[in-house]
């Protein structure tokens, strides 16, 4: 008699994974607690986000839009200007370190930094800096803007079931002085990149932790009764600013990122951890749920991920079924927007 | 002064209603007719100042309202156009307008808002599409009847109304105005908003009686002239056609227009 003996067999490689086609591979995902289609659910973090925001859309779930569009704007404009691509116009917090800012800055625990970027008249916000196609017409116009999001951004915490977060990336840039986060480093889409203001760092274990764990708990404190559900993204790095491979600094942040989320989701009651990292990208999926240029996921592979988070929330399938139009559920590439990828401008 | 009214089945009321005022107005005002049923001038030609349809239908059409398959706007010089119809109604700038007080929005998104909000309608093209390509054709104007109040039952006075966003007389008229600067113009076209008299309380739907009896346009076909079904809410009759013209003679009289 040993404690192996009567484990089921998911517990064990062969059955569970070596024996059997890799799209056989089910059971993944034991959730800590339901999410019924009636709870509101906001979505934010990495660009994989968005795809559970579209599925729950899709599934007849209240994703929740703090931040609606205007009336009539279409489906393409809407896109092109952020709206109901996170819960708010937040665009991607990429980091646990955003994320706590954002957090701090709707809650008014830190002031939001005056600095505005501006090019040929036109305005652009350094912590959504693609938010607007083309910028803002002035600095009123995006502060405005800007105080209207983190509104509607602690709204939807204020008001929200289940806070789904996706950890993208550890990379960051930081300014110098200031010691606050930007979304992107500055000069690679709008702003002008200065190295006596800017600076790079790669947060580490402990501090992802640590402002992971601060944003959520300030976020449960905002209130008690929400429920947070971490995913990591399986997108790699677009580029790296380590002195090192992208892809040893890929698997290095993703890594990072993986413990911290699987540590509070151990750790904490209200904190569930989704594994689609390892459905996206783990070796027995054989990459197949790539594009061709290894970082994008495809539909199939979004598709797969999201039947697992469904069948595995609902096992009668009752309350599951896609209800789009449009090709039963399926996300495109083109549905996604993720400003990080603008970094492909500078390969050489 | 001469005007081409061109446009959909809505037209119907306006072409049958001059039939009625023409002795009164013909001293003043020379009314010409283009039209043809449902979205079919969507896919209208313009060019080299002609307005024409590859579509045998649609020239038919425009043969039996305006006497020619091809409306030659050289020729005929109009001093204003009237886009009537087609989708043009004023409830897409009013919702559109009103759901910028639910949140903070830039200008441009406003802006693209409101383009998309008459972007499917196929009058809003056609009026641009004429004022692009014959820029002498006069002023252009555009406008659609509101839907009619939806009467509960016919031994009854009450009414539902569909629409449940009220408002005052001088409200709309300011939003009007105010849709033509900060939107119509920038497409070199005005909105000339339906006689007030015509409107339900709430001034965003027409009222019950104004739809009762409405007709199909003539365009040559069997149905021609007749009686729409009872549960059409879109057409109206040729007594709102004739309140319609007038308040549309008075305006030109008056240079608001």
């Amino acid at each position: 008699m040993h404690p192996y003996e009567n484990l089921p067999p998911y517990h064990f490689w062969k059955p569970a994974v070596s024996n059997i086609n890799p799209l056989d591979i089910k059971g993944i995902w034991d959730p800590k607690f339901s999410i019924e289609p009636s709870d509101r659910v906001v979505t934010y973090g990495s660009c994989f986000a968005q795809h559970i925001g579209n599925a729950l859309l899709d599934r007849g779930y209240a994703w929740y839009n703090a931040e609606p569009p205007p009336r009539s704007l279409s489906a393409k404009n809407r896109k092109l200007f952020n709206y109901s691509v996170f819960s708010s116009r937040t665009q991607n917090i990429y980091t646990t370190s955003m994320l706590e800012q954002w957090v701090d800055w709707s809650l008014g625990e830190k002031e939001i930094p005056e600095e505005i970027w501006e090019r040929d008249g036109r305005f652009y916000d350094p912590f959504r800096p693609t938010v607007e196609p083309q910028g803002f017409s002035s600095a009123s116009e995006l502060i405005a803007s800007r105080k209207h999001t983190m509104e509607c951004f602690l709204s939807s915490i204020e008001k929200s079931d289940v806070f789904v977060f996706t950890l993208g990336l550890t990379e960051r840039w930081i300014n110098k002085k200031y010691g606050f986060e930007y979304s992107i480093c500055p000069g690679t889409t709008e702003g002008i990149y200065d190295e006596s203001e800017h600076q790079f760092e790669n947060l580490d274990f402990p501090q992802v932790r640590k402002s992971l764990a601060s944003a959520l708990q300030k976020i449960k404190d905002r209130n008690k009764k929400i429920k947070v559900l971490l995913t990591v993204s399986p997108v790699p790095l677009v580029a790296t600013y380590e002195n090192r491979h992208v892809l040893v600094s890929t698997m290095e942040s993703k890594s990072t990122l993986r413990s911290v989320a699987g540590m509070l989701a151990k750790k904490r009651k209200y904190v569930d951890y989704f594994p689609s990292y390892e459905i996206i990208n783990s070796f027995p999926f054989r990459g197949m749920f790539f594009e061709p240029n290894l970082r994008n996921v495809n539909h199939h592979g979004v598709n797969f991920v999201m039947q697992e988070f469904f069948s595995s929330l609902d096992p009668e399938g009752s309350a599951s079924k896609p209800t789009s139009k449009s090709k039963q559920g399926q996300t495109k590439k083109m549905d996604i927007v993720c400003e990080e990828e603008l970094l492909e401008a500078f390969v050489k | 002064m001469k005007i081409l009214i061109v446009g959909n089945s809505h037209v119907g009321s306006l072409k049958r209603a001059w039939d009625i005022v023409k002795p009164d107005y013909s001293s003043q005002y020379e009314l010409h007719f283009a039209a043809a049923r449902g979205k079919s001038l969507e896919n209208a030609i313009i060019e080299d100042g002609k307005l024409f349809s590859e579509n045998p239908h649609v020239s038919k059409s425009l043969e039996y309202t305006y006497g020619k398959e091809t409306v030659d706007f050289k020729e005929l010089m109009p001093d204003r156009v009237l886009v009537y119809g087609c989708g043009l109604v004023f409830s897409r700038f009013l919702k559109t307008y009103r759901s910028f007080e639910k949140g903070h929005y830039s200008e441009k998104c406003k802006d693209i808002a409101l383009y998309d909000a008459y972007r499917t309608a196929c009058g809003f093209h056609l009026a641009h599409k004429i004022q692009k390509n014959y820029r002498k054709s006069g002023r252009i104007l555009v406008t659609a009847p509101a839907p009619a109040e939806e009467k509960l039952a016919t031994n009854t006075e009450k009414y539902i109304e569909t629409d449940q966003q009220e408002m005052e007389v001088n409200e709309i008229s300011d939003l009007v105005n105010f849709s033509n600067k900060s939107f119509f113009e920038k497409f070199g076209l005005r909105y000339v908003l339906q006689p007030e008299e015509t409107m339900a309380e709430n001034y965003t739907l027409t009222l019950h009686k104004y739809s009762v009896g409405s007709k199909v346009l003539e365009v040559g076909k069997k149905n021609d002239s007749k009686i729409h079904n009872q549960a059409d809410r879109n057409h109206m009759n040729d007594e709102f056609g004739k309140l319609y013209l007038e308040a549309l003679f008075s305006k030109l009289e008056q240079n608001i227009i």
